[in-house]
């Protein structure tokens, strides 16, 4: 993970602009989804469509090892000016939406159906990931696509 | 307005316009509008990329720094679907993309003579002036363009190697499908005056009879090659021989304010330099391809053929 404020699209540009971006798109639910801002905790930093957890001060902080229920998908990163303005990241709370994203962990194999937890993947990652059977689960799969999950988000059950 | 002067008569009234601080402004102007001229003739990259005049006001700052870049705007995806009549259609949140193109300064080195040395010129100082500054300047410029070029084909891989020892139209064929099968449209062609000469040898069987016959006696004298604009360089050392590009228009090249010309007279020393700020590049980096033809020795340098 790079969180950082650095213009890195200068010319000579090293990626391809016109490609899709699919860290994070909201195909259904974007009107009525709760956009909410929540505090930072010290140190944390988030990309857009990682997933963060609340913690005991209500400020984002990164996944542990153990999932847990109050998770969150990220819909704007710490990477943003606004951002660094208000020492906030806007988080997709209390509302069931439809997603695709490049942003999960590609270690494992899914299935259309399959339930999808968050929990630190090492190296940094807070990606969703497949739930094991005790796992709060997240979000379950609606496509496998190729080099995208679409999910729809179950708010921690 | 020097026209009709022969060049010691031309140097002379240089040198005395020199003088006076009226003479050094109206030099300064005169030489630089000369400079531009010449430029936008010379420099393989301004007529690949037509270039855009930018002021400040059109440039951001650096936080970081006191240098300037041009934000340019990438064109966001879109699409439709077909759908039921009682469904609805994915959302997209807009979330654009922007690339920065970095302005820099190309300069010329800072040209000093005195008046009495300048005077022993049987041929006009502009020719100086053109002779090395504006040489320089687009040189430079030609050399970041063909480096940013390789940029962009680094990462896209359209880059073909082919057998062929000299381009004709299949090359050329190839090398335009590679930006056309993007939804893309190859609008220019740059290549060696080598190669160029090469695609002149080409056989009535190849080109047809009539084309052949024009190409024997007048050259080929069109402006553009199989639909696309042609450029042709003579700078080898840039643009190597063997090596043809193709590009879309999806660069671009901004110039800050205008090419600026200096010049004073200190004592009896005429100094005099030229330079620019300028920023170039690719944004789309699809918009750019290359083949390498198997050209291993293309210049005759003597011997037997």
């Amino acid at each position: 993970m790079v969180v950082a404020i650095s213009d890195i699209r200068v010319v000579p540009i090293g990626e391809d602009l016109t490609k899709e971006d699919l860290s994070l798109s909201i195909l259904r639910g974007t009107e009525k989804m709760f956009r909410v801002d929540k505090p930072i905790a010290a140190g944390a930093q988030f990309l857009k469509g990682e997933w963060a957890v609340l913690n005991v001060d209500g400020k984002a902080e990164r996944p542990s090892a153990t999932p847990v229920g109050h998770t969150y998908l990220v819909f704007c990163g710490t990477d943003r000016f606004d951002s660094y303005a208000t020492g906030q990241v806007t988080l997709i709370m209390s509302h069931p939406v439809v997603a695709k994203s490049s942003r999960y962990d590609t270690t494992q194999t899914y299935a259309v159906g399959d339930y999808l937890t968050v929990n630190d993947l090492g190296a940094g990652q807070a990606f969703v990931t497949k739930a094991g059977s005790t796992d709060p689960k997240l979000a379950r799969v609606l496509e496998v696509g190729n080099g995208y999950l679409t999910w729809e988000t179950l708010g921690g059950v | 307005m020097y026209e009709g002067l022969d060049a010691t008569t031309f140097n002379n009234m240089f040198i005395e316009q020199l003088d006076t601080v009226d003479g050094i402004r109206k030099t300064a102007a005169g030489g630089a509008a000369f400079t531009r001229a010449k430029i936008r003739e010379l420099g393989f990259g301004r007529r690949v990329l037509p270039p855009q005049s930018v002021t400040r006001a059109d440039l951001q700052r650096s936080t970081d720094h006191d240098t300037l870049i041009k934000i340019v705007d990438i064109e966001h995806d879109s699409k439709a679907m077909a759908i039921n009549f009682a469904a609805e259609a994915d959302e997209r949140y807009i979330q654009g993309k922007r690339a920065a193109f970095p302005f820099f300064k190309i300069e010329s080195e800072k040209f000093v003579k005195s008046e009495g040395e300048l005077l022993a010129y049987d041929y006009p100082i502009t020719k100086v002036i053109e002779e090395n500054s504006v040489k320089d300047i687009q040189k430079v410029e030609d050399v970041k363009f063909i480096e940013y070029a390789e940029a962009a084909i680094s990462i896209t891989g359209k880059r073909l190697v082919s057998t062929a020892t000299a381009v004709d139209r299949r090359e050329m064929n190839s090398l335009f499908k590679m930006i056309d099968y993007d939804q893309l449209l190859a609008d220019v062609c740059l290549m060696n005056i080598v190669d160029y000469d090469d695609y002149m040898i080409q056989p009535a069987t190849e080109i047809g009879s009539p084309l052949a016959s024009e190409i024997t006696v007048d050259g080929y004298k069109y402006q553009t090659i199989l639909k696309r604009k042609l450029v042709v360089t003579n700078k080898h050392d840039i643009l190597l021989p063997g090596e043809v590009w193709a590009f879309a228009y999806l660069g671009h090249f901004f110039i800050l304010n205008d090419v600026k010309f200096w010049i004073k007279k200190e004592a009896d020393l005429v100094i005099w330099k030229t330079w620019e700020y300028i920023a170039e590049g690719f944004s789309n980096i699809k918009s750019v391809a290359k083949i390498e033809l198997d050209v291993a020795n293309p210049i005759p340098v003597g011997g037997t053929i």
